[in-house]
């Protein structure tokens, strides 16, 4: 089974997060980039499905040249190869431009299964995984806490708000991940000098038949107008309990809709 | 020359951390020693197999690519016998295939009793123990030894006297002098790392904690304290990986460098508890913060494996041929 993992490289959760001011694009500079934590549960399940039931475990990444470390961290886990789409024309691409070019890339590499995690911490659309299905023309199976592959069969779990459906389909399919589905491995010191004998293939927009016009900032269906950052925390109001604390409290919640 | 870090050594150390986050949390140290926490999960990462041959399962890799590791394990104050594990087993178990191969699998954690030693550290977390005795290395089953508890100064690095039937014992084809250098360069890395948590946290809560109106942190008497440590770790951290430069090509300088390099990190270490202990106030003298676990740690490491002054004495044997003079009749 050929699979292929998107994982994306996102500014590190635990500092702050900018826009750049001159395109309004996130600032990659400004934080540490990590592998966006989703895809790390993408990566194990890719793992494991290949454990089980054999093939080849692709990595594919679309961002600048710094992505590698991305890639380096997903080839330690114990994947076999990556692709990392570069250009420089890709900068400022939203969701659907980055769909068609990820889009693109999958059509030239192959694959029997995509899989994603759910959503990046950045961004935050969610979206990318429908977008990528439809443009493959494949179904698409998201939000999976589990997934089991029978030949060309697979099932998942969908998480739903009640609980979840079970959603069936035949390979090629593309699957998104939430972070229920397993606990992703630590690479091994093994794994982490293997990781630079591995493939890594870098392409640009010619290489994978990417239109130009379609994607990087001109390209994008949207587009950020302004932006400020977020106002600082307001002090919280102390109310003074002189007998009255429980009618103060209850007309607190009132004011808020809470009761 | 480039004496920058590898990515291969930097992503181990990382590693390492990740795991240590994960799984020794202070709580851990603080109440969870006996099932030596996280030690499952460094052995499947494959940290006890780093500095064993290949042919036993090892990565066949030197100190100076573990020492960032172990780095991050004095950072953490992981308990067990780490070093012992991690630098002094592969050096004396050498030959011994059975041996070597459950270490590199990460399926023994072994303490010593190897130099001027009288104690083995952490003895009851151990599977084996590698004594010397005349001069020469046995391999025990921790199992087969008489461990007695000593009084010390860190109730998780805890010290054993041990007794051994000697036909208990199979004596094992290692290097002691060898395995010394490597714990002893590894133990400095620990403190090394010991010190980073301790100014970290010094740091911390100089920047929340509030006297007169401000941080305390503002205030120069404070600064200064932490700025002190800071210039001691920096200028311990070099010596300690130069030591392990030193040690994996066995240099003539090798002992020179090793004593260099604890003398310094246990150093910088002790400076990094006292003013942590300062600047935290009355506070940091309470059981109940983390802050003890990390002061009991460097004051036990610190004198692990020669303290200070024994190697500054060597050291000072060292660069000027002639032994220390005697300062007291």
């Amino acid at each position: 089974m050929n699979i292929v993992v998107c994982v994306k490289q996102v500014p590190d959760t635990a500092t702050e997060r900018k826009l750049r001011s001159d395109d309004k694009t996130l600032d990659r500079d400004a934080a540490d980039g990590v592998v966006n934590e989703l895809d790390e549960y993408a990566v194990e399940e890719a793992l494991r499905l290949k454990e089980a039931h054999g093939g080849e475990v692709t990595v594919l990444t679309m961002g600048p040249g710094r992505a590698t470390e991305t890639i380096r961290k997903a080839l330690a886990m114990g994947a076999d190869k990556a692709v990392h789409l570069s250009d420089d024309a890709l900068h400022g691409s939203d969701a659907l431009a980055t769909s068609y070019a990820m889009a693109q890339t999958l059509k030239k590499i192959g694959f029997d299964l995509v899989i994603l995690g759910s959503e990046s911490t950045d961004a935050r659309t969610g979206v990318l995984a429908a977008m990528l299905a439809e443009r493959l023309g494949t179904p698409q199976l998201t939000l999976a806490n589990k997934v089991d592959v029978d030949g060309t069969a697979i099932a998942i779990q969908r998480v739903t708000d009640y609980g979840f459906d079970k959603v069936e389909a035949t390979l090629p399919a593309v699957v998104s991940v939430v972070e229920k589905i397993n606990d992703p491995r630590y690479p091994s010191f093994k794994g982490i000098m293997a990781a630079k004998k591995k493939k890594v293939e870098t392409l640009g927009i010619a290489d994978a038949e990417i239109a130009a016009e379609l994607v990087g900032l001109a390209g994008a269906w949207s587009e950020v107008a302004e932006f400020a950052a977020a106002p600082p925390r307001a002090a919280g109001t102390i109310v003074k309990d002189e007998g009255d604390g429980g009618t103060k409290t209850a007309d607190f919640l009132a004011s808020k809709k809470f009761i | 020359m480039n004496f920058a870090f590898s990515d291969d050594q930097l992503a181990l150390a990382s590693t390492v951390r990740d795991v240590l986050r994960d799984h020794c949390p202070p709580s851990a140290v603080r109440t969870g020693r006996d099932r030596r926490p996280a030690w499952a999960e460094l052995a499947g990462i494959g940290l006890f197999g780093l500095l064993v041959p290949e042919e036993y399962g090892g990565l066949g890799l030197g100190l100076a690519d573990a020492v960032l590791a172990l780095e991050e394990t004095g950072r953490a104050a992981l308990p067990g016998p780490v070093a012992e594990t991690v630098a002094a087993a592969p050096a004396l178990l050498a030959g011994e295939d059975d041996l070597l191969t459950a270490l590199a699998a990460g399926r023994t954690a072994v303490s010593v009793r190897i130099g001027d030693q009288v104690y083995v550290p952490d003895a009851d977390l151990a599977d084996l123990l590698v004594l010397t005795d005349g001069g020469r290395p046995y391999a025990v089953p921790a199992a087969g030894a008489l461990l007695t508890l000593q009084a010390g100064v860190d109730p998780v690095r805890r010290l054993y006297a041990v007794a051994f039937e000697p036909r208990a014992g199979r004596p094992v084809g290692g290097d002691p002098l060898a395995a010394l250098r490597r714990v002893t360069v590894a133990v400095a890395a620990q403190l090394v790392g010991a010190a980073r948590h301790l100014l970290a946290t010094s740091v911390g809560h100089a920047g929340t904690r509030r006297q007169f109106g401000a941080p305390v942190g503002s205030f120069q008497a404070v600064k200064h304290q932490l700025a002190d440590v800071a210039i001691a770790i920096e200028f311990a951290a070099p010596l300690v990986y130069r030591a392990a430069l030193s040690v994996d090509a066995d240099l003539p300088t090798a002992a020179r460098d090793v004593s260099a390099a604890k003398a310094a990190a246990g150093e910088a270490a002790e400076r990094a508890a006292r003013t942590a202990l300062q600047v935290h106030g009355a506070i940091g003298y309470t059981a109940e913060l983390d802050l003890r676990l990390w002061l009991a740690r460097v004051w036990s490491l610190s004198a692990a494996y020669g303290g200070t002054a024994v190697h500054r004495s060597h050291l000072r044997e060292a660069l000027l041929a002639s032994p220390a003079p005697r300062r007291w009749p």
